[in-house]
């Protein structure tokens, strides 16, 4: 969901010499396979392929801070025992925004550095390429996308921690309705704007599909063009159509616009963002007091276990974003199932994978507080929350078994 | 009339590639006469003019206007020190108002709210002030070419270069013309002359220069010229008999 | 009814800012005849001033736009005369490598100075209206309408009345002509180029508030900024404000009638029937 968004960002501004751009970074970034260090004949070779440059590059710094941070504990703390303490050694890579150049990485990694798992790539566009090259190979693909179709084509070696899109787009909608219920209002309409890539096309499917089912009337159902540099006419619209609530799916720069349109025209009705640009901490930054009360949908939150995200926190110096947990959930996972496997065979790993429920140090991190693969490979603990930011910080508020604070409904939403 | 020598020619040249448009040519211009320059097309007479304000750069030679050495300087610095001049096809500021177009000639020396009292004044002299708030694109070839006179003299110009300004102008007009020269020569303005109307050439220069393939062929008074023996061959190609010019 | 009206209003607010974004764009073109492809560039590079000069010094946007006019004027009176006076008379093609290559400069140099993060700033009007009948009227957008429309009247008057205005219009009618009564043509053309710039880096700065900034922002505008340009008459100051004012009342009223997607898709078929009706522009003949 979000990781498709972003990734329709770059290649949907399809003007030509962004083309050329992309292809040239492309071309640029191949060489830089950045190693960690020498690997000892004993470690671990684990390959990381994330954006490091162009739109996302800051979704993927976020995730490989996280890898590095589990990675850097789990050799302190004396490396994978079964294997003798082998450490684990980070081999990264830089997707770029381009599936080719994402798969091209992953392909040399297996093949030059002898990876055990590759762990990554943010965007459901790079991760599929790069799920083509891992499942020919035999190698784990550890990730965090969020695209429907990456365990359900048969794969064996796609592990997926988060809630599918399908998941987030059907929560987002029956947690609102269960939300606004709990504070005495019932929801008849509603209103869903998206921008119009992939992304917010396959979210706002989702949405009306929970809305058919639910019998709510969407009285107000626009597609915008990505980018938009005045989202005063969606407004207007909106004010006019007379929703109870309104699901933006957008990234940050759309979100901040529709925000604050709305605060201006004295719209106060819940906003119930889509994960993406509604849950990192510039969303804060740009919109300060006026994001108070905004709602979005996520597949993690760092509220869940405060005292492994403030490690995060304290080293890097902003909370934890989604794709930090989620990545580091997918790092402790893996030690674990080497741990397990006392074996970097990939036979042996995979095996190790599915076999057992994960709920040690970083694994349980996650909703749910573990980690458990089905057959397809997707983790079934998984659910998503809903969170509100409170000040400055984004507190669960749904559903009540992970809730960490009260939602404020009536305070805007 | 005063001697003073407000214009040194000396060894002028210009080659366009293997051409020599204006070939090693010298004189001088005293404060207050009009020199006609008259010779066969493609004698160098327009590549004189852009030489002598700048337009084109000299290969060679030296321009002294007032005393200070004006070759290789640009068209506006020369306007500014005091020489500028027409254009044979009229260049005139299409989309502003007769007005604004001498308006803008007057900005040399003026601020804003002079320029417009010295620009109605000069509007009024040359008799184009009934016509001061048309669009200069809307004007006839006729008092385009006045406009631009008047645009060139509000630039307070101690020489003017006037290229083929007659060619415009019907019988009347042009005794009107001939009037404003003489008034203007009062003030003590020094005009150069290319034109090809003979007896108006005749009738209002001092003295003439005569140009051919460049070169410097003849310079005299317009009676000596008309009898000088290379003007007849070069330029007239029958003999002239000078009695249209003769007064 | 009211949503009619209301569109039109927040039409007319935001077309405010277009013409005075694309007057600058004209104003190039108008001069110096130069299309200018980073034109877009400089609407970044004054919100990013107008950016910093809230973030570091405190300053309302407002005010920071005053900044980023003396700033990119500076700066675009520097380039024209680094790079842009070398090629003024070289063939088009030259120009345009030039200033397409400017474009990728600023573009990616703000990408490596400032990252591709969104920047905003927070003011105290920010989410203030004026409420007038049924009709909104965003503050924020106000404002920036009103700083447009000052700034607008200014440059009209300056283009008509001062000496350097009137100098820039005969520049730009017929150079040489303007040469032979004293103008320093090179002069103009880069106070031309300084200005034309410098006014569109001031748009920016007057919308920041309402948007945020980020190094690829230009490339929102760039379609923009052209079609109005040629909607109002290439080269005309005056028609780059009407040409600002009709593109953004039809972007709100198609956004009204049809979905936001075809907003652009309504405008450039009324910019298509324009150029087949009125090839040079909405207003044709005015002059700079």
């Amino acid at each position: 969901m979000s990781k498709s968004a972003e990734d329709q960002r770059s290649s949907s501004l399809v003007v030509s010499r962004r083309t050329i751009l992309a292809g040239t970074g492309a071309a640029l970034a191949m060489p830089f396979i950045a190693r960690q260090g020498m690997a000892a004949a004993k470690d671990v070779n684990v390959g990381v392929v994330v954006p490091l440059s162009g739109a996302n590059a800051q979704f993927g710094i976020n995730s490989r801070n996280a890898i590095q941070l589990v990675a850097d504990e789990i050799n302190a703390a004396g490396g994978i025992k079964s294997l003798g303490g082998a450490k684990l050694n980070l081999i990264i890579a830089d997707s770029t925004s381009t599936p080719t150049t994402a798969a091209t990485v992953a392909q040399r990694m297996i093949s030059q550095n002898s990876v055990v798992a590759v762990l990554g790539a943010f965007a459901s566009s790079l991760t599929l390429a790069i799920s083509e090259v891992t499942e020919r190979r035999g190698i784990p693909l550890l990730t965090m996308s969020f695209s429907d179709v990456l365990t359900e084509r048969g794969f064996k070696n796609v592990f997926q921690v988060v809630s599918k899109g399908s998941t987030l787009g059907r929560a987002q909608f029956d947690y609102s309705v269960a939300l606004a219920k709990a504070s005495g209002e019932t929801i008849g309409k509603v209103a869903i704007m998206y921008e119009d890539t992939a992304y917010g096309t396959s979210q706002a499917e989702g949405l009306r599909q929970a809305a058919k089912a639910a019998g709510i009337a969407v009285v107000l159902d626009e597609a915008y063009p990505l980018g938009v540099t005045d989202a005063t006419p969606l407004i207007n619209k909106l004010r006019s159509s007379g929703a109870q609530l309104v699901f933006p799916v957008s990234y940050l720069n759309d979100s901040i616009l529709i925000v604050r349109t709305m605060r201006q025209q004295g719209l106060d009705i819940p906003t119930i963002g889509g994960a993406a640009g509604y849950v990192i901490p510039d969303f804060r930054k740009a919109l300060a007091d006026l994001g108070d009360g905004v709602l979005s949908i996520s597949p993690a939150n760092y509220d869940q276990a405060p005292e492994l995200t403030e490690r995060f926190r304290k080293r890097f110096g902003y909370f934890m974003v989604h794709e930090a947990i989620e990545h580091a959930a997918l790092t402790g996972v893996l030690a674990s199932a080497l741990e397990n496997a006392k074996s970097t065979a990939p036979d042996a790993l995979r095996a190790a994978l599915l076999g057992a429920t994960f709920d040690q140090g970083w694994a349980s991190v996650m909703t749910g507080g573990s980690v458990r693969f089905d057959e397809t490979g997707h983790n079934k603990n998984a659910y998503p929350v809903m969170v509100q930011w409170q000040k400055d910080e984004l507190v669960t508020v749904y559903p009540p078994e992970a809730a960490k604070g009260k939602a404020q409904w009536s305070k805007r939403g | 009339m005063s001697a003073e020598t407000i214009l040194q020619v000396r060894g002028l040249s210009r080659r366009f590639g293997g051409l020599t448009a204006v070939n090693d040519v010298s004189f001088d211009l005293t404060r207050g006469e009009v020199l006609g320059l008259i010779g066969p097309n493609g004698a160098g007479k327009t590549t004189m003019f852009n030489l002598l304000v700048g337009i084109h750069r000299p290969s060679s030679g030296s321009i002294r206007l007032k005393g200070t050495e004006t070759s290789g300087l640009k068209p506006n610095r020369i306007a500014k020190l005091g020489m500028t001049k027409t254009f044979q096809n009229v260049a005139l500021f299409q989309e502003s108002s007769v007005l604004d177009n001498v308006l803008t000639g007057a900005l040399l020396h003026h601020p804003v709210a002079q320029a417009r009292d010295a620009a109605h004044e000069m509007l009024r002299r040359v008799g184009l002030d009934h016509i001061a708030g048309k669009l200069a694109g809307d004007l006839s070839f006729p008092e385009r070419a006045r406009v631009e006179v008047a645009r060139a003299l509000c630039t307070r110009p101690d020489i003017l270069l006037l290229d083929e300004v007659m060619a415009a102008l019907n019988a009347v007009e042009m005794e009107e013309f001939l009037a404003l020269v003489r008034d203007l020569r009062k003030d003590g303005l020094t005009i150069v002359v290319v034109e090809h109307h003979m007896q108006a050439i005749m009738t209002m220069c001092d003295r003439i220069l005569v140009l051919n393939f460049g070169g410097l062929i003849a310079e005299g008074t317009p009676r000596e010229v008309a009898h000088h023996p290379a003007v007849v061959e070069a330029y007239l190609g029958k003999a002239y008999t000078g009695d249209h010019g003769a007064h | 009814m009211t949503q009619g009206l209301q569109a039109i209003v927040d039409g007319i607010l935001i077309g405010g800012v277009y013409a005075i974004v694309s007057s600058g764009l004209s104003l190039v073109f108008g001069i110096m005849g130069v299309v200018n492809f980073a034109h877009a560039e400089f609407l970044m590079v004054g919100m990013f001033v107008a950016y910093f000069a809230w973030a570091i010094l405190g300053l309302d946007p407002l005010i920071g736009s005053l900044i980023a006019l003396v700033v990119v004027f500076l700066a675009g009176a520097g380039l024209q005369r680094t790079l842009i006076r070398p090629i003024l008379k070289a063939p088009p093609v030259a120009q345009i490598f030039l200033t397409v290559g400017l474009m990728f400069t600023l573009e990616n140099g703000a990408l490596l100075l400032f990252g591709a993060d969104y920047r905003s700033v927070v003011t105290s009007y920010q989410t203030e209206s004026l409420h007038l009948g049924g009709i909104i009227v965003s503050m924020p957008y106000l404002f920036a309408f009103l700083m447009s429309v000052i700034s607008g009247g200014l440059l009209w008057a300056f283009m008509r009345y001062s000496r350097t205005g009137r100098a820039m219009r005969a520049t730009a009618q017929d150079p040489m002509a303007a040469k032979l009564v004293g103008i320093n043509t090179d002069r103009m053309h880069q106070i031309a180029f300084g200005l034309g710039v410098g006014l569109t880096a001031f748009g920016g700065a007057v919308i920041l508030p309402y948007l945020t900034v980020y190094p690829t922002v230009g490339s929102q505008y760039v379609v923009l900024m052209f079609t109005v340009v040629v909607l109002g008459g290439l080269g005309s100051v005056a028609g780059a404000v009407v040409g600002g004012l009709a593109v953004g009342v039809i972007q709100a009223l198609s956004a009204l009638v049809f979905p936001m997607q075809l907003q652009n898709l309504v405008l450039f078929v009324v910019f298509i029937a324009v150029l087949a009706l009125r090839p040079s522009g909405l207003l044709k003949g005015a002059s700079a």
